[in-house]
């Protein structure tokens, strides 16, 4: 059975901010052994699984949560996934403690950081390419600058799930 | 040649900004030209029927289990571009130009600068020239828009192309382009008309269900080299059967692919194929559309039911998919059709207000427009038999409580 993305978004403190933070957080929770069971492809901000944004509708849908929409100060819209924080389920899967520091690492992260790093686990270990750093920045340029790869190959460490 | 054409007109457009000092900087001629020749090839990796082409590589490679390196059309047209066999490098070298730069300009997923923008941007040489030019040649009335005065309008401004969200934390900014605050109707006629392009004919009901076949058919055939068996009707030396071997999606064979191979493979299977193949075969020469139940349109405006609907639809004719019946969803925003987690950033339109400041198209008080973040589902089942469509035809009624 695939995870519960409310209890998802309960346990990573009642709000989710922007359709590629959840994503990635999803993928990177994936590799760290959770048994997401959504397959996911790559997409132009990197892994993206089109299961996981099926079951995320639904949930808004049959109002399991909330889809609030705001904008950046430039306009630009995106939406933010929220649950309410009551009855958080210690027993849940995102409970245990390790996989509970992951997602408070991953919300201390920007979602370019994010994307960077799931990206990279992709570069790696999906696609096997000869050389993740080139390709990394082939694909994302500058949101390969000014520290952002190496906060997000900071963060696979951190998550235990870097590559050699 | 249409996106050649103004991709020269965008080029011309930044040196005139570069000139009246709007940017800094000088006017980068290699550049441009690398940007102008990337918009005359940009597609030239497309497959056969592209998008069914596209569509039923995806199929295929998730049952072989190699859908994590699927390639897409982009890649191939970055290949061609650099293969050393292929004249294209040839015509690219005398003209002074680096092929494998004009490769990396398609490949491109990020933006890079404003030449870049004029092969993917909220407003580039691709889009201005497919509003136009599909809307003259379907005959849709809607849709019409004021290019020129859009062309006088562009500007070239420093755009945040990270995902939103993040309140400024870790903003990346490059070039692109952006439209002044008075062709802002204008620039909402401009995506208003992609949009009723989208509605009225790439996601038509027809057109999908066309394309739904011949997808179908490309599986039947990956299917048959799968098993090793030969097809009815088909060579065991035909390009589509080289294509769909084992290691066969190499750039020779994909180069022997074209509408006129498929056709031809077509009108063999109606006469020589059988079963599901002979079938769908005669369905396309003969422009048997498949029956078509759409979700949306079952229930419109209930979410809920059209939930529902789905579900029981996926239920229902779970052995069946992809076999007589076919599933073909799509989500459509303000920005173009959506696969992935949200529109690219680098073709959100921007509006340039008179004090410099950027505002995105969607977020005005008076705008006539819909909100970008309001996606649109497409949601069809097609099928191939009758009975089948009327099985499908009953779940409605019962979720309608008939």
């Amino acid at each position: 059975m695939a995870i519960d993305v409310p209890s998802l978004v309960r346990a990573a403190g009642g709000e989710i901010v922007g359709k590629v933070r959840l994503q990635k957080m999803v993928y990177l929770l994936d590799q760290l052994g959770v048994p997401t069971e959504f397959s996911f492809s790559y997409h132009h901000y990197g892994p993206y699984s089109d299961e996981l944004a099926e079951v995320v509708e639904d949930d808004v849908i049959f109002r399991r949560m909330k889809a609030e929409r705001r904008r950046r100060s430039d306009g630009v819209p995106y939406v933010v996934y929220k649950t309410d924080t009551t009855d958080t389920d210690s027993e849940s899967v995102f409970g245990q403690p390790k996989i509970s520091a992951a997602l408070q690492a991953m919300q201390r992260s920007s979602a370019t950081v994010l994307e960077l790093a799931a990206t990279i686990h992709w570069l790696a270990f999906v696609e096997k390419v000869d050389s993740w750093e080139a390709e990394l920045v082939r694909r994302k340029g500058i949101k390969t600058k000014e520290g952002r790869e190496e906060k997000a190959l900071a963060l696979l460490k951190n998550l235990q799930i870097a590559p050699a | 040649m249409g996106v050649f054409h103004n991709a020269r007109r965008l080029v011309k457009l930044i040196r005139r900004e570069i000139e009246l000092n709007r940017v800094a900087g000088q006017f980068n001629e290699r550049r441009a030209n690398v940007s102008v020749l990337a918009a005359l090839l940009h597609d030239i990796g497309h497959g056969p029927f592209s998008h069914a082409f596209e569509e039923a590589r995806k199929l295929i490679a998730e049952r072989r289990g190699t859908e994590k390196k699927l390639r897409k059309h982009e890649a191939f047209t970055a290949d061609m571009i650099r293969y050393k066999s292929s004249s294209i490098g040839n015509i690219l070298s005398d003209a002074g130009v680096e092929p494998n730069e004009v490769a990396e300009l398609v490949e491109a997923e990020t933006p890079e600068d404003m030449y870049h923008a004029v092969v993917s941007s909220s407003f580039d040489a691709d889009r201005l020239d497919y509003v136009e030019r599909d809307r003259y040649m379907t005959g849709v009335g809607a849709g019409a828009i004021d290019c020129e005065w859009l062309m006088d309008n562009v500007r070239v401004a420093e755009i945040d192309v990270s995902p939103a969200g993040d309140n400024g934390a870790d903003a990346a900014y490059r070039h692109s382009f952006c439209l002044l605050y008075k062709a802002r109707e204008a620039a909402e006629d401009f995506l208003l008309a992609r949009y009723r392009l989208y509605t009225n004919v790439y996601l038509h009901k027809t057109t999908r269900g066309f394309e739904q076949l011949i997808a179908a058919l490309f599986c039947l055939i990956a299917e048959s080299v799968d098993r090793g068996a030969s097809l009815d009707g088909l060579d065991v030396d035909h390009p589509l059967t080289s294509f769909f071997s084992k290691d066969g999606e190499t750039i020779e064979n994909y180069k022997a692919l074209d509408d006129g191979v498929v056709w031809g493979a077509i009108h063999r299977f109606a006469i020589a194929g059988r079963g599901a193949t002979q079938e769908i075969a005669c369905r396309l020469l003969e422009r048997r559309r498949p029956y078509c139940l759409d979700v949306q349109l079952s229930f419109p405006q209930e979410p809920e039911l059209q939930r529902r609907l789905k579900r029981r639809l996926g239920e229902e004719f779970k052995g069946d998919l992809n076999d007589r019946v076919f599933r073909d969803t799509a989500k459509l925003s303000l920005y173009g059709e959506i696969s992935g987690d949200d529109s690219r950033a680098q073709k959100r339109l921007m509006i340039q207000l008179p004090d410099g400041k950027l505002k995105e198209i969607t977020d005005f008080s008076d705008r006539a427009i819909a909100q970008s973040s309001n996606e649109r589902q497409f949601e069809r089942y097609y099928f191939l038999n009758e009975s089948d469509y009327t099985r499908a035809l009953a779940v409605v009624a019962a979720i309608r409580g008939h």
